[in-house]
């Protein structure tokens, strides 16, 4: 589904990304750990698109097409989801307008015809109970005025209307607290299904108490240092990334 | 022929050897032409004040970027044209009835052709008692002296082109409202233009006078002219008495070839609320010009406005609140966008005397430049002489939040798409402050429609 082959990507001429190699399978969830510094949030952002981060080598491909060739908006609607670390507050823009937009451009782009707002409504609110979230959150604008909690569950939200084959959560677990946390990740276990996969994005193994990966892989330095199974989360949280870090 | 204030061919210099600017000639020319055919013709007594008004433009001439007033905005380019009233008597564009969609069967509407009243296009319907709707034309007829004040003003008060925009008024909208008259519906003024080889020159004028506790709304309509040149000269002169309700709205459309130079004179007495928004999205040069004298206590004020700036067109605000009265409350929201070479400009002056303890007056200028090269000048003003007053201003240019037109695209929304959401949102909180809303869906709807045309050209460009 998602082959990621010696990647280079830079920021600000700065290079953060150094021959990064990952293959993620169908319906497999692998979570990416590492410090500060080591570039998670960089892979995360050049998957979805983000301006300002250059590749200047490697390659990813998604599903047989050439990622880095397709505008943010047209990769969100060949299946890339990015939950986002720190959600984005867009004042005068409101939830259901917003959601019914982007639900629209992907039923468009998958040659379906557009919900109206009724029949629109009717899904949105549907969603949300599923996944617990007040459907008064609905009307209010884009994030604004949102906790941490919400915001976050807000993306989880999304992820669940918009159906995408790849979830990316960067750090969805900071500034969570521990029943924000459960709620978030029942949600997104809720969401796992054999042809969708998952890219968990963490500093620390406590989300991954929540969202079971398949796949564990140790970012440092810009590249995938070990790769292992649950275990390897475990062996990280006694001994910390320093030891692990070094011994690569 | 009664004599023509000042030569335009040398010879018969006038014996107070008016200095006769350049940049006046042109629309000198064209009053010259029209001037037997203006509303009120007939009367000699206008017909001077006319002449006199267009004498003090002939001293004063065109305004230049050294006048404080127009420092941002040049009129160069109506110094070459060369501007001709018309008759209006051309057939209306064959899309006069999608300009006319917009109203229902309650419908009060005055067309004018070129600045000159069309009773033909025009349909008044039933007005309630103490409402009275006119053309300027008509009521002209009766009484000669109705534009006597306004023509004789004080010289220093007005720059030039105002005293031409005064001299030559083509025809206008004269409503009246007697003491607690309520004009329901709107009143819609639809000006539209003809198409022709020599630039078009419209002057109307718009007066309305609301009795005490009065209620009327009036939306303008500026249709075009779509292609071509026009010269467009508008004056309007408000009075609210005590308790009067006005709402005064404004949509400017149309081609680049327009040339939209809009005075506003208002007074507003005890306990009124005076509310006007101009939604501008199209014109080449357009300013936008209201002075606000509040003359009572107790008023509440509203003034406000959207542009949308594409290609090179250049659109100016330009406003003054006078508070010479205690308790006032005056606020002001421009929000302007502003893509490719446009230009925005935003000049707002709150004056409070020193009788005018507790004023509340804000005033705010933000604008979105979507391009390098568009461009904004904010001069927001305050010139305070109470002591217990409450005004702030401000003045933001910015471009669009980069992280939130990400945050968009990548929930699949096409980039133009997000940035018109975005857009959409940033106009929003002014258009939030037209408290007609029809009037503020219709808006709405033109705002976007002006992205929707926008980015399809760029897209074209492209």
């Amino acid at each position: 589904m998602l082959e990621i082959k010696d990647l280079h990507a830079t920021v600000d001429g700065k290079e953060i990304l150094k021959g990064l190699t990952l293959s993620v399978g169908a319906g497999e969830v692998h979570a990416i750990m590492g410090p500060n510094g080591s570039g998670k949030s960089t892979l995360s952002y050049v998957l979805s698109g983000r301006e300002g981060y250059a590749v200047t080598g490697g390659s990813v491909t998604f599903n047989g097409a050439d990622l880095m060739e397709m505008e943010p908006e047209e990769r969100a609607r060949a299946g890339i989801f990015l939950a986002f670390q720190y959600p984005v507050e867009i004042a005068g823009v409101s939830m259901t307008n917003f959601l019914q937009t982007a639900v629209n451009a992907h039923r468009r782009a998958r040659g379906e015809e557009e919900l109206d707002p009724l029949a629109f409504v009717k899904f949105a609110r549907a969603q949300a109970r599923e996944l617990g979230v007040k459907d008064d959150l609905l009307k209010r604008p884009v994030n604004m005025g949102f906790s941490g909690g919400e915001k976050k569950r807000n993306e989880i939200l999304q992820m669940a209307m918009l159906q995408p084959s790849l979830g990316i959560l960067d750090e969805t677990d900071s500034g969570l607290d521990i029943d924000a946390l459960k709620v978030v990740s029942d949600g997104v276990n809720r969401l796992r299904r054999a042809d969708r996969s998952f890219l968990v994005i963490t500093h620390y193994q406590r989300l991954l108490n929540h969202i079971v990966p398949d796949f564990v892989h140790i970012l440092a330095h810009g590249r995938i240092v070990r790769s292992g199974g649950r275990e390897l989360a475990e062996e990280l949280e006694k001994s910390g990334y320093a030891g692990l870090v070094e011994a690569a | 022929m009664t004599a023509v204030p000042t030569p335009l061919h040398g010879g018969d210099a006038r014996p107070d050897s008016l200095v006769l600017v350049d940049t006046a000639r042109p629309l000198m020319e064209a009053y010259r032409l029209a001037r037997d055919t203006l509303p009120g013709a007939r009367h000699p007594t206008l017909m001077q004040a006319r002449d006199r008004a267009m004498a003090r433009f002939a001293q004063a001439g065109l305004p230049s970027r050294r006048d404080e007033a127009w420092k941002y905005t040049d009129l160069k380019r109506l110094a070459k044209l060369v501007p001709r009233i018309t008759a209006g008597d051309q057939p209306p564009p064959a899309d006069l009835d999608d300009t006319l969609a917009v109203a229902d069967e309650s419908l009060h509407a005055m067309v004018f052709v070129d600045g000159r009243f069309r009773a033909d296009l025009s349909f008044l319907g039933s007005l309630p008692d103490g409402v009275t709707v006119r053309p300027l034309c008509e009521v002209l007829d009766e009484d000669a002296g109705a534009l006597a004040a306004l023509l004789n003003g004080d010289a220093a008060a007005r720059d030039g082109l105002e005293w031409a925009a005064l001299a030559l008024i083509t025809d206008g909208a004269v409503v009246d409202l007697a003491e607690s008259a309520e004009l329901e519906s709107p009143l819609r003024l639809v000006y539209l233009f003809s198409q022709r080889d020599a630039p078009v020159l419209a002057a109307p004028h718009l007066a309305v006078r609301a009795g005490a506790n009065s209620t009327v709304t009036v939306v303008e309509h500026w249709a075009g002219p779509a292609a071509g040149d026009a010269v467009i000269l508008p004056t309007q002169s408000i009075a609210l008495g005590d308790g009067a309700r006005v709402r005064l709205y404004r949509h400017q459309e149309g081609g680049d070839g327009a040339l939209h130079v809009a005075r506003g004179d208002v007074h507003v007495a005890r306990d009124t609320s005076f509310e006007t928004f101009a939604l501008t999205t199209g014109g080449g040069l357009v300013r936008n010009e209201m002075r606000v004298a509040i003359d009572g206590p107790g008023v509440d004020v509203h003034l406000g406005g959207v542009y949308l700036g594409n290609g090179d067109r250049h659109v100016d605000t330009t406003t003054l609140v006078q508070h010479a009265a205690p308790d006032g409350v005056s606020r002001q929201v421009f929000r302007g966008v502003l893509d490719d070479c446009a230009h925005g400009v935003f000049q707002g002056r709150v004056g409070v005397a020193r009788d005018a303890q507790r004023t509340d007056g804000h005033q705010l200028s933000n604008a979105l430049l979507l391009s390098p090269k568009a461009e904004m000048d904010a001069k927001p003003e305050l010139e305070i002489f109470a002591d217990d007053v409450k005004c702030s201003h401000g003045a933001t240019t910015g471009d669009i939040d980069h992280n939130a037109l990400f945050y968009l695209r990548a929930r699949g929304i096409d980039e133009a798409v997000a940035r018109g959401l975005l857009i959409e949102a940033f106009i929003g909180e002014a258009m939030a402050d037209i408290s007609d809303e029809g009037v503020a869906e219709a808006f709405a709807d033109a705002a976007r429609s002006w992205w929707h045309t926008h980015t399809q050209a760029q897209t074209a460009a492209a």
